[in-house]
């Protein structure tokens, strides 16, 4: 099991990648920037176990913050609101 | 977002911020049936003959109309004999069988 | 779920059998004769699933709102807390969400139904529609208001995407008036909605 490569606090950005297969990125945070809430600990990689092989080794999995502006550009609600989505290393990149 | 334009690449369950039906707080009682292909699912997963994301993966593959319309159950009942065909717990034939059988059987009791 | 003596006998009240209902005989059925599955074993997950409800989850946040040792416990490791009260132990990773005046968190898994089974039973149907997975990320208030519950613009909605491995518990906030009320008694004001995020938990008054 890898350590983690980030932690909480840091910026990132979920990647703007459109698998086929399947995966638990969901597809409206992908290609955006925000921030890890926690790291959750490593899990068997979700994209393997759906198709019986053994996810491993085992992925770190972080919740990232999203303040809900930058989801949905003409979100009505209060500027404070944010979202937290589980998000599998694999998933984020560093945004500098 | 150029990308958010590959909407075939966007799975039939992945529906967050998708248009759908005003929202509308229903629930119901679970039927027995429900219950019973609930707890056949945690067991099977407890043995290790059906991962969570296999279900998933089963249940994804539904296709959009099918999607929407089966209920939660319904989906699950049908990815889960998927599963169980790939990994050769049952075969094609002993399940066609078993439901034309199961169907006498509930004609006969009337 | 009622007993069961007569296991490949179809139950009255599960209405008329559509094509879904036979797959559900004939799959359990082949399962049991191949020995993949024993009757015994299924008998154990009813049971176990009658087991599993709110009063679950109500018990670990009326401890929480009763107890700062257990509150913080539930802050660091909340699979934890619900172990050290006896809960069924699962595969549940657990993460406990706390409702504050600054902050009401509510949750939602977009991609299919994730929910704390062992806490909380099973889900409410809107819980699994696609209305409110499509839009309690994007307009959360305005789902929210479909409960009755509105917030002032000085509190942060935070919506959690269940969207892993980690499962969700709300500790809505204690209500006001409930000093010196025994865990018991809390326990009757938490709610399965409130502990979703939709709803606070019932005031002394709606009791």
């Amino acid at each position: 099991m890898a350590d983690p490569l980030f932690k909480a606090g840091d910026k990132v950005r979920i990647r703007d990648a459109y698998p086929i297969g399947h995966c638990r990125t969901p597809f409206y945070t992908r290609g955006l920037t925000g921030e890890i809430e926690r790291y959750c600990g490593s899990f068997a990689n979700p994209e393997e176990l759906a198709y019986r092989r053994d996810g491993q080794p085992a992925v770190p999995l972080y919740r990232v913050r999203l303040p809900m502006q930058k989801i949905w550009p003409d979100y009505t609600g209060a500027l404070l609101d944010t979202l937290e989505v589980e998000i599998f290393e694999h998933w984020l990149e560093h945004d500098n | 977002m150029a990308h958010k334009s590959l909407t075939d690449y966007r799975g039939v369950h992945d529906l967050g911020g998708v248009l759908c039906e005003p929202f509308a707080p229903d629930e119901h009682d679970y039927a027995p049936w429900e219950k019973r292909v609930h707890a056949v699912r945690e067991l099977l997963a407890t043995k290790g003959l059906l991962r969570v994301d296999e279900l998933r993966r089963a249940v994804e593959g539904l296709g959009e109309e099918k999607y929407r319309r089966l209920s939660y159950y319904e989906q699950w009942i049908w990815a889960m004999t998927q599963i169980m065909l790939e990994r050769g717990i049952v075969t094609d034939a002993e399940i066609g069988a078993r439901v034309e059988a199961v169907r006498a059987r509930l004609a006969s009791d009337g | 779920m009622h007993d069961h003596p007569h296991p490949n006998q179809p139950d009255e009240e599960d209405g008329p059998f559509t094509e879904y209902r036979l797959l559900e005989v004939a799959l359990r059925e082949l399962l049991i004769e191949k020995g993949v599955i024993m009757h015994a074993e299924l008998h154990k997950t009813y049971q176990m699933m009658d087991d599993r409800g709110p009063h679950n989850g109500a018990r670990m946040v009326a401890k929480a709102w009763s107890d700062p040792a257990y509150l913080d416990l539930m802050r660091r490791d909340a699979t934890a807390a619900a172990k050290s009260i006896g809960l069924e132990p699962t595969w549940l990773n657990l993460i406990a969400l706390e409702n504050t005046d600054a902050v009401h968190n509510v949750v939602v898994c977009t991609l299919c139904s994730c929910y704390p089974w062992p806490l909380l039973g099973l889900p409410p149907d809107w819980y699994k529609s696609r209305a409110y997975r499509s839009d309690v990320v994007q307009n959360p208030r305005k789902v929210l208001a479909e409960f009755g519950t509105t917030l002032p613009e000085t509190v942060e909605v935070r919506v959690h995407d269940s969207s892993a491995d980690m499962r969700y518990l709300v500790v809505p906030k204690r209500p006001e008036g409930t000093e010196g009320w025994c865990e018991e008694q809390l326990a009757e004001l938490v709610t399965r909605d409130s502990m979703i995020g939709v709803v606070p938990a019932l005031t002394k008054e709606g009791l």
